[in-house]
């Protein structure tokens, strides 16, 4: 039966929000999973001041229909309610969405904001939030949207029938081309924001002793087996001999041994390292399912049986206490006899 | 102030999952195998400590769920709420986010108690990954802020914080505001007193009953569920080795040394 695909399949893009890593995302999600039925892609770009070459990038990532959304907000981190205002309004502007967005596919980069975003534009424009979603289906009465639940333990098939429709999604494993595309088109709108009204921000910045996770090459994690402080500072020895970013389990997170900012899993953050380096952690699906699914992973664990295990190339088995200090001589001893060489 | 504390529960990780019939998710327990998830302690958690501060601050729990959801509630009892209600929301109903948002509405518009805070955790139960709170906030018109790690009181204004990339965000807002909060050192849950925790055993669940879905009417409806897949393939197959052997060690290190020479 013939697909009843979306009135309009658009990814969002809050092109500032410096915590969103991959914001071609949607674009790629949507030339996956829509654009195979010969469905055009849109995307809408809001920042403070996009430009031709962010017009460029979004057409390279695989949009055929580009609008680039100027609000003039400079401040940063950037706001929700900016973005959710900003497009709102670019989504129900005449032109902007072809026919109606009505019955339209929207969708934002996994991640805070770009689900706070994509909830509220739900709620906003009537419409249906679909969550984080791993797949999308268009069928003969509207969606199927097949996304995790129970803390990535099960997968759900979620029927949705009329739209529009407002997720989430990560980049596809595999990218489909994007092929010839006819007459593809950038064009621009300003929106104006109102100031806020009521309250008030206040930022401290703070020096973070964590490198940050997105774009490491390396990821070393702790978990409750490092039992505290001390183990994480062995740890973040190790991570400097390997020039890793070092990341925890949401345990870690509660007994306040690493920041919210750094908890990786179902809960926390998505990491694509090349190598994910699991040190005294179990490997539960909820951790597992904050690892990209090409990351090579090798682990550390008193317990043979652990299930990490099951998921990594490469295990040592043995308490961090011992196996730490013996590593970290023996990689100090490699840099130094590969800088002699 | 009036905060209102909303409760949804997990399956405990720690029990395995069936599908029966291709839809319905069961824990293979017991008992059912729901415990308080750790967004909802926080959630709970941050109230408690509203009313440490401040003792004219009414702290409401309501627990989304069916009889199944009772338990929870009672664990929730033990910390002594003003109010103990339970949402009859079914599971099919707890999908769909403007149903959770239509029904919850009747408690947040009942007179004389209408919440200046609702504290929910930013995954609200193992149906939702992130997008209901938001979502909620937004249907009603409230101000929301997610990723809310504490919660203070400046004179008539509420004060949330969160770590957000290089800083750290304390948002000053007026009442109403649903803040969903994330797991933080700060609001890790306190145990409760031993003779509430007796007490707690007996008390009164007031059960708000939630109109059955008409067809059609779920703007997102559960089709079919299965059990996540395993792990990829490109995993698995481990190379075991023991921290023990000197010889086994040095072949880690030399595994891992790869990596940094690696352009």
């Amino acid at each position: 039966m013939t697909p009843r695909l979306p009135g309009a399949a658009c990814a969002l893009i809050p092109i500032d929000d410096g915590d969103t890593h991959d914001p071609w995302a949607g674009v790629a999600f949507l030339r996956a999973h829509v654009g195979r039925f010969g469905a055009r892609v849109m995307a809408i770009v809001a920042g403070a001041a996009p430009d031709d070459a962010i017009g460029d990038e979004a057409l390279r990532a695989g949009a055929d229909d580009v609008w680039l959304v100027a609000h003039g907000v400079v401040a940063l981190p950037v706001s929700t309610d900016v973005l959710v205002d900003v497009l709102a309004r670019a989504i129900v502007q005449p032109g902007v969405v072809p026919g109606s967005h009505e019955g339209g596919l929207f969708l934002l980069p996994a991640g805070a904001v770009g689900e706070e975003v994509a909830a509220r534009l739900a709620a906003r424009l009537d419409g249906v939030p679909l969550g984080r979603c791993l797949a999308v289906e268009p069928g003969p009465q509207g969606l199927t949207v097949r996304r995790a639940a129970f803390g990535g333990r099960v997968h759900a098939s979620l029927a949705a029938v009329a739209g529009p429709w407002f997720g989430v999604v990560r980049r596809p494993e595999i990218s489909a081309p994007a092929g010839v595309r006819e007459a593809p088109s950038v064009q621009r709108m300003q929106i104006e924001v109102a100031p806020a009204q009521g309250g008030f921000v206040r930022h401290s910045a703070v020096e973070r002793r964590e490198a940050p996770l997105a774009g490491a090459r390396v990821v070393v994690a702790g978990g409750r087996g490092m039992g505290g402080e001390p183990g994480f500072a062995r740890l973040r020895e190790l991570a400097q001999c390997l020039d890793a970013a070092v990341g925890g389990s949401l345990p870690t997170v509660d007994a306040g041994w690493m920041p919210v900012t750094h908890q990786i899993g179902q809960s926390g953050k998505y990491v694509t390292p090349e190598l994910y380096l699991a040190v005294g952690i179990s490997g539960t699906p909820q951790h597992m399912a904050g690892l990209g699914p090409q990351v090579r992973v090798a682990a550390i664990n008193k317990d043979a049986g652990a299930a990490i295990f099951r998921n990594a190339e490469i295990g040592l088995v043995g308490d961090w206490r011992e196996a730490l200090p013996a590593l970290i001589e023996r990689l100090q001893s490699i840099a130094t006899n590969g800088r002699k060489a | 102030m009036n905060v209102l504390v909303l409760l949804a529960g997990v399956v405990d990780p720690k029990w395995p999952l069936a599908v029966a019939g291709g839809v319905e998710v069961r824990a293979v327990s017991p008992d059912g195998g729901l415990r308080l998830g750790p967004f909802d302690e926080s959630a709970l958690e941050i109230a408690l400590k509203l009313r440490d501060r401040h003792p004219d601050t009414r702290v409401d729990v309501l627990v989304c769920g069916g009889p199944e959801h009772d338990a929870l509630a009672r664990q929730a009892a033990a910390f002594r709420p003003t109010r103990l209600c339970r949402l009859d929301l079914s599971p099919a109903q707890r999908w769909s986010a403007r149903r959770v948002a239509a029904a919850l509405i009747t408690v947040i518009d009942a007179p004389g108690a209408a919440p200046d805070l609702v504290l929910i955790g930013r995954e609200f139960g193992d149906s939702d990954d992130g997008m209901l709170p938001p979502f909620l906030a937004e249907a009603w018109g409230w101000r929301f802020v997610g990723m809310v790690q504490s919660v203070a009181r400046d004179e008539d204004l509420l004060v949330l914080r969160r770590e957000r990339g290089d800083v750290d965000e304390a948002i000053h807002l007026p009442a109403p505001v649903l803040a969903s909060v994330t797991n933080d050192r700060s609001n890790r849950l306190r145990h409760p007193l031993m003779k509430n925790l007796a007490a707690a055993k007996q008390a009164m669940i007031e059960v708000l009953p939630v109109r059955a879905m008409e067809e059609g009417e779920a703007s997102l409806a559960l089709v079919g569920a299965e059990l996540a897949p395993a792990a990829a393939s490109s995993r698995g197959h481990c190379r075991l080795l023991s921290a023990g052997s000197a010889a086994d060690l040095d072949a880690f290190a030399q595994y891992l040394a790869a990596w940094t020479q690696r352009s």
